[in-house]
C-alpha cells in the first residue's frame, strides 16, 4: 500500500470520525435539547434535562462515527450510500422516538387552582424536518452513487 | 451534495416558517395565560356561575372549543360547551352554568382545544377536585 493511500484513509477515518460526532450532536443532544427547552418554557415545573439519552449517549455516537468512517473508506461501492442511508434513518428512529411521533405531552403541573395538562402537536415540525432533512439523506446518498457510477 | 444542501436549506427556512406562529403563541401563553374568572349570579332566574374567559394571545386559535366537565360522585359526568368557534386575541367568553350543576360534583375539568394559527393541536386542561 502506497503512502498516498495510507494518508487518504487516515483522512477519511478523521472526516468520519468528525461528520459522525456533528451527526451525533444533532439528532442525540441538540434536537432533544430543543424539545425539552420548549416543555419546560411551557411549565417551570418541567426540569430542564441538560443531556439527554446520558445512558445509551456513547452506544449512538460509536454507531453514528463507526457508520461515517466505515461509509467514507467503501467511497465508490454501493455500501457507501446504504451506510450513509443508515445513519440518516439512525437519526430519524432518535427523533421519531424522543418527539413521541411529534406529540408533546406535559403534565400533570401543579397550580394554586388544581392540575394541569398539556397536549400540543408538534407533527407539522417533524414533518418538515424528515422530508426537508432526513429523506434527502437517505436518498441523495443512492443518487451520488448511480450518477457517479453512470460516468 | 448541492442538492442535500438546498434541500436543507428549504427545509430550515420552511422550519422557521411554521416555528414562528407556534413561538409566538408559547411566548404569549407564558406573559397571558388564559384569564378565566367565577362570579356567582342568577342564570335565567336560578343561582348559577358565571364564567368569564379571556383569550389574551396574539396567535389566534382556530376551531377552538371550551369545555366545562363535570365528574360526579356516581361516576357519571356532564360536558357543558362554553365557547365554540375560532378564538381571537381579546375575545371573551361568558356563560352562565346553573349552580345545581355543581351539586354532588367531585370534580371539574376545563378544556381548551383548538388549533394554533390553523397549524398545531393544542389541548390544555385543568383538573380541579371539589371539597
Amino acid at each position: 500500500m502506497d503512502k498516498e493511500k495510507i494518508y487518504w484513509i487516515i483522512k477519511q477515518i478523521f472526516l468520519g470520525i468528525l461528520e459522525g460526532i456533528f451527526y451525533s450532536i444533532i439528532y442525540v443532544y441538540l434536537l432533544p435539547y430543543l424539545l425539552n427547552v420548549l416543555s419546560s418554557s411551557l411549565s417551570s415545573q418541567i426540569p430542564l434535562l441538560g443531556l439527554p439519552f446520558s445512558s445509551d449517549i456513547y452506544l449512538y455516537i460509536g454507531l453514528f462515527v463507526g457508520l461515517d468512517v466505515v461509509a467514507r473508506i467503501m467511497k465508490g461501492t454501493i455500501y457507501n450510500p446504504l451506510l450513509r442511508a443508515s445513519s440518516s434513518l439512525i437519526g430519524l428512529l432518535i427523533v421519531l422516538s424522543y418527539f413521541n411521533g411529534g406529540i408533546l405531552s406535559v403534565g400533570p403541573i401543579s397550580t394554586s387552582s388544581g392540575q394541569v395538562y398539556i397536549t400540543l402537536d408538534l407533527s407539522l415540525i417533524l414533518l418538515i424536518y424528515v422530508a426537508f432533512i432526513i429523506a434527502p439523506g437517505i436518498i441523495i446518498p443512492f443518487i451520488e452513487y448511480f450518477v457517479e457510477n453512470k460516468r | 451534495m448541492k442538492l442535500g444542501i438546498l434541500a436543507a436549506v428549504a427545509g430550515l427556512i420552511l422550519l422557521g416558517l411554521a416555528v414562528y406562529p407556534l413561538y409566538g403563541f408559547v411566548t404569549g401563553f407564558l406573559k397571558n395565560p388564559l384569564n378565566i374568572t367565577e362570579t356567582q349570579t342568577n342564570c335565567n332566574g336560578t343561582i348559577g356561575i358565571l364564567f368569564n374567559i379571556t383569550y389574551n394571545n396574539e396567535v389566534e386559535m382556530n376551531n377552538a372549543t371550551i369545555d366545562l366537565k363535570l365528574i360526579y360522585s356516581n361516576g357519571k359526568s356532564i360536558n357543558n360547551v362554553l365557547f365554540s368557534g375560532n378564538l381571537y386575541q381579546n375575545e371573551t367568553v361568558y356563560k352562565c352554568i346553573p349552580a345545581y350543576y355543581f351539586e354532588n360534583a367531585t370534580q371539574y375539568e376545563f378544556s381548551i382545544t383548538g388549533k394554533i394559527a390553523g397549524l398545531y393541536n393544542f389541548n390544555i386542561t385543568e383538573v380541579n377536585k371539589i371539597g
